[in-house]
C-alpha cells in the first residue's frame, strides 16, 4: 500500500491471517488430529476388535457377501489395513424389472451396507459414532453447512492462509538470522513473536506444502476452469482422466467367484508388492464376473494408486493406465496432504509438525492482541474489536481443544440405544466451543485464559479414565495385555496433550503485563528495530 | 519483521484514536475486492487458457494448468496489495482478464472443446 | 534404528549450525569461536543434516525419506530451539552426544544390513 513494499506486506500478513485466524485453527486442530483417524474412530468405536491381516477381511467379507447378497448387481469392499480393526461392505441390488435405476446415492444407506469384523468376518455394530471421520470432514466442509459452501468456506480460509505464509515470509526479512531465536523471558511482544516465528519458519515447508496441498485437493471445485475449456462436461473429463472399465453383461452362467485372498494375491505381485484396497465385484455368482481391485493410496507418494480388473476365474484382465506427469504430480500433491502412506515415524513428524502449524496459528492470533494493547488509548477499556479478537481467541484456542474432547466424552456417556446419537456427539463439540466463547465474554481475560485452558487439559487428559470407566475392555491395561498398543498410545497421547494444555494455562496464569511506560518504550524500539 | 506495524503505513502517521480515514478505508476495500474477486476472475481465466495452451494432450494440460491456479491467484493478491497505486492494480487486472479473455475466446474458434 | 539415528543426526546438525551464529555461541559454548573452528563446527553440522538425510532414504527410499527428512529436521529445529534458551549448555552437549550414537545406529544398521 501506501508505504514500503514489507510495510504492505506485515499488513496484508496481519489482516489475512486475523480475519480467519480462528477457524484456521479449528481446521488446523481437527486436521492434526485426522493423522490419526484410523486410531480415533477405533477409540470411538470400542465394540471392534483388532486389526487383522486383509486376507482374513477378505475371505470373511466375501463369505458374508454370498450369503447376504448372492445375486446383487455389484459388491463393494474396503480392506481395512493394519491400523483398522473393520471391513466396510456394500451392495447394489439387481434393479427391479422395470424399475430405473438409481444413481448410487452417497452416504449410508443402511439396507445395503455393513461393518465386519476384521479377524471374524462377523457383522459388529458398534455404537452409533461417525468417529474419526467427523474430525476429517469437518477439516475441509465445517459443519452445520451444506457441503458445497463449507467446502468454498474452507477453502477461501486455505488462500487466506497462503496469502499469510507468502506475506509472513516476506514481511520477516531476518528469517536466518533469527533462525533458532526464541526469547521467551524477553518481554511479553517479544516472546510471543518469536514463538509465532519459530513454529512459522522452522516448519515452513510443512505448513507451506500442507496449505497449498489442501487446496489442490479439492481443485476441481475451486477452479473447474480449467476443464470446462477444454471438455463440455465434467463426466467427459473424469472419463480421460481416471477411465473406468467398461461394463459387463450378465450372462446367466453361474460361476463361483475366485477365492479373493487368491486374487489379492496376484494384485499384490503385479504392484511389485502393493497392497489392495478397494474390491469392486460386479455381478456376482456369475460367469461375467469382474473383480476390480484398486491399490492403496498408502503405497506410493502418488495418491493415484491405479487397478487391476479380474475375470471371474481370478485371470487378470486388465490394468488402469499410468497416469502422465501432471497427474502423478496432482496425485502426489493430493498423498502428501494426507499422509497415508506414512509409517508410524512419519505419521509422528506429520501429527507433530501440524501441531505447530495450530501454534503457529494459535501464536499468530495472540501476538496480535499483545502487539494492540501496548497501542489502546486506554488499555484498562479497550475497544470493541480488541475485545472481541481477545475473546474469540481465548475461547478457540482452550474451546477447539476441549469441544473435541467433549466429543470423545459424549461418545463414551451418551447411551447406546439413544436416538440422534451421533449428531449429538458431534453437537457436544460445538456447544463447548460456543459456551468457552461465551464463558470467556463473561470473565476477565487473564482468568479466563487460565479457567478455560485448565477445564481443556482436564478434559482431554481424563479421556483414559473416562474410557476406563465405561468401557472396561478399552482401559490402559486391557489395551496392553491385549497387544493394543495403537490404543495404548492413544491414552498416552491424550494425556500428553492434556499436560501440554495445562502447561499452557500455567503460563498464562504467569503472565504479567509489564508496567506501561516501559512496555511502551520497548515496543517502539522493537518496532523500529524490526520495521 | 513488524508486527506492531499493523496498519496501513499511510494511516499509521496519522493515527490517533480515531483511527483510518474514510478515504483508507475505501482503498483497503478497494482493494479487497480487486484482490478476492478479481484475482479469482484473472486466476480462472489463466487457468483456462493454460489449459488449452499447455503441452501433453488435454487431460495433462488441465491438470497443469489447475495445479498452478492457486500460485497465481496468490500472486496477484500479493500483488493487489503491495502496488502503491491502487488504480494501477484495477488497471492491470481488467487488461490481464481482457487479453486472457481474449486468448481464451480465440482458442474455444479455433478448436472447439471436447 | 535408522529413524531414531536419522533423528539425532538432524538434532545434532542443527546444534552445530546453530553454535556457528556468533549470536548463540556466549550462550550455547560459553565463549566465541575462533572463525576456523567456526567454519568447522558449521560444515560438521551440514554433515549431520546430510547424514540425517542418508538415514531417510536408507530407511524409507529416497521419495518418502525426502519428505520424512524434511519433516524431521524441522521438528529437530524447533526442539533445539525451544530448549536451548531454557538449558543452553546441555542442548548442545547433547548435540555432540547425539551425533555419536547417531553414527553408532548407522553404523550397526549398516553392519546388520550387510550380513
Amino acid at each position: 500500500m501506501n508505504g514500503s513494499f514489507r510495510q504492505s506486506m506485515a499488513w496484508l500478513h496481519t489482516w489475512s491471517g486475523l480475519l480467519v485466524g480462528w477457524v484456521l485453527l479449528a481446521m488446523f486442530l481437527t486436521g492434526t488430529a485426522t493423522y490419526f483417524r484410523p486410531e480415533i474412530t477405533r477409540w470411538m468405536e470400542p465394540e471392534t476388535g483388532m486389526p487383522a491381516d486383509y486376507h482374513i477381511a477378505a475371505a470373511g467379507a466375501a463369505a458374508y457377501l454370498s450369503k447376504v447378497a448372492p445375486d446383487a448387481k455389484s459388491w463393494s469392499i474396503t480392506l481395512p489395513n493394519e491400523r483398522q480393526a473393520t471391513a466396510n461392505v456394500s451392495w447394489q441390488p439387481q434393479p427391479k424389472p422395470g424399475e430405473e435405476e438409481k444413481p448410487r446415492r452417497r452416504g449410508r444407506n443402511r439396507d445395503t451396507q455393513a461393518t465386519l469384523d476384521a479377524v471374524t468376518g462377523e457383522v459388529v455394530k458398534p455404537r452409533d459414532t461417525r468417529g474419526g471421520e467427523f474430525f476429517y470432514r469437518f477439516h475441509f466442509q465445517m459443519h452445520y453447512l451444506p457441503v458445497i459452501w463449507g467446502r468454498w468456506f474452507a477453502g477461501l480460509c486455505a488462500m487466506f492462509m497462503l496469502v499469510a505464509i507468502v506475506s509472513g515470509v516476506i514481511t520477516h526479512k531476518r528469517i536466518f538470522k533469527d533462525f533458532f531465536t526464541f526469547r521467551p523471558t524477553k518481554a511479553a511482544q517479544r516472546s510471543w513473536l518469536d514463538a509465532h516465528n519459530m513454529t512459522a519458519v522452522l516448519a515452513l515447508p510443512f505448513h507451506a506444502m500442507i496449505t497449498y496441498t489442501g487446496l489442490v485437493t479439492l481443485m476441481a471445485l475451486y477452479m473447474p476452469w480449467g476443464v470446462l475449456a477444454n471438455y463440455t462436461s465434467d463426466d467427459a473429463y473424469f472419463k480421460a482422466v481416471f477411465p473406468r472399465a467398461e461394463e459387463v453383461e450378465r450372462s446367466g452362467v453361474p460361476s463361483p467367484l475366485a477365492p479373493l485372498p487368491k486374487v489379492l494375491d496376484e494384485a499384490s505381485k503385479a504392484w511389485g508388492g502393493g497392497r489392495p484396497w478397494i474390491i469392486n465385484v460386479s455381478n456376482p455368482g456369475d460367469a461375467s464376473a469382474r473383480i476390480e481391485v484398486t491399490r492403496h493410496s498408502g503405497d506410493k507418494l502418488s495418491y493415484r494408486g491405479g487397478s487391476l480388473t479380474f475375470d471371474a476365474n481370478g485371470k487378470l484382465l486388465s490394468r488402469s493406465p499410468e497416469p502422465g506427469p501432471a497427474n502423478v504430480t496432482a496425485g502426489a500433491m493430493y498423498g502428501l496432504h494426507m499422509g497415508r502412506f506414512a509409517e508410524p515415524v512419519l505419521r509422528w513428524v506429520y501429527f507433530l509438525c501440524s501441531l505447530a502449524g495450530c501454534a503457529m496459528v494459535g501464536t499468530g492470533l495472540v501476538l496480535w492482541s499483545v502487539a494492540r494493547r501496548q497501542k489502546l488509548p486506554d488499555p484498562e477499556r479497550p475497544h470493541f474489536g480488541f475485545r472481541l479478537v481477545e475473546k474469540l481467541n481465548i475461547g478457540t484456542i482452550a474451546g477447539v481443544p476441549a469441544g473435541m474432547a467433549a466429543m470423545l466424552w459424549a461418545n463414551r456417556l451418551l447411551p447406546a440405544e439413544m436416538a440422534n446419537r451421533s449428531p449429538w456427539e458431534v453437537h457436544s463439540m460445538f456447544i463447548l466451543w460456543g459456551g468457552m466463547i461465551l464463558y470467556a465474554c463473561l470473565r476477565p481475560s487473564k482468568k479466563a485464559w487460565m479457567e478455560t485452558l485448565g477445564l481443556a487439559a482436564v478434559m482431554v487428559a481424563a479421556l483414559p479414565i473416562v474410557s476406563a470407566v465405561t468401557t472396561p475392555q478399552r482401559n490402559l491395561f486391557a489395551n496392553a495385555m491385549r497387544g493394543d498398543w495403537a490404543m495404548v498410545a492413544f491414552d498416552l497421547t491424550l494425556v500428553a496433550l492434556g499436560a501440554l494444555l495445562a502447561f499452557c494455562g500455567w503460563k498464562a496464569a504467569r503472565y504479567k503485563p509489564a508496567a506501561k511506560p516501559k512496555r511502551k518504550a520497548r515496543a517502539t524500539a522493537i518496532a523500529s528495530e524490526a520495521a | 519483521m513488524s508486527v506492531a506495524q499493523t496498519a496501513p503505513p499511510a494511516a499509521a502517521k496519522r493515527k490517533g484514536p480515531k483511527g483510518p480515514t474514510v478515504r483508507q478505508r475505501l482503498d483497503v476495500a478497494a482493494r479487497a475486492v480487486a484482490a478476492i474477486v478479481v484475482g479469482y476472475v484473472f486466476a480462472a481465466l489463466s487457468t483456462a487458457v493454460l489449459a488449452r495452451l499447455l503441452p501433453g494432450g488435454p487431460e495433462e494440460a488441465t491438470i497443469a494448468a489447475t495445479l498452478l491456479s492457486f500460485a497465481v491467484y496468490t500472486t496477484v493478491v500479493v500483488w493487489a496489495f503491495a502496488d502503491p497505486k491502487t488504480w494501477r492494480v484495477w488497471l492491470g487486472l481488467a487488461a490481464g482478464c481482457a487479453a486472457l479473455g481474449a486468448v481464451l475466446w480465440i482458442s474455444l474458434i479455433v478448436e472447439p472443446r471436447l | 534404528m535408522t529413524h531414531l539415528a536419522m533423528l539425532l543426526f538432524a538434532y545434532a546438525g542443527f546444534v552445530g549450525i546453530c553454535a556457528s551464529m556468533a549470536k548463540h555461541q556466549p550462550e550455547l559454548l560459553g565463549a566465541k569461536l575462533e572463525p576456523v573452528r567456526q567454519r568447522q563446527v558449521r560444515w560438521g553440522g551440514a554433515a549431520a543434516l546430510a547424514a540425517a538425510y542418508a538415514c531417510a532414504v536408507l530407511a524409507d527410499g529416497w521419495k518418502f525419506g525426502s519428505v520424512e527428512w524434511v519433516g524431521a529436521i524441522s521438528l529437530a529445529a524447533l526442539t533445539l530451539t525451544l530448549v536451548a534458551p531454557y538449558r543452553p549448555r546441555q542442548a548442545a552437549q547433547a548435540g555432540a552426544g547425539a551425533a555419536f550414537v547417531g553414527a553408532m545406529l548407522l553404523a550397526s544398521a549398516l553392519l546388520l544390513s550387510v550380513k
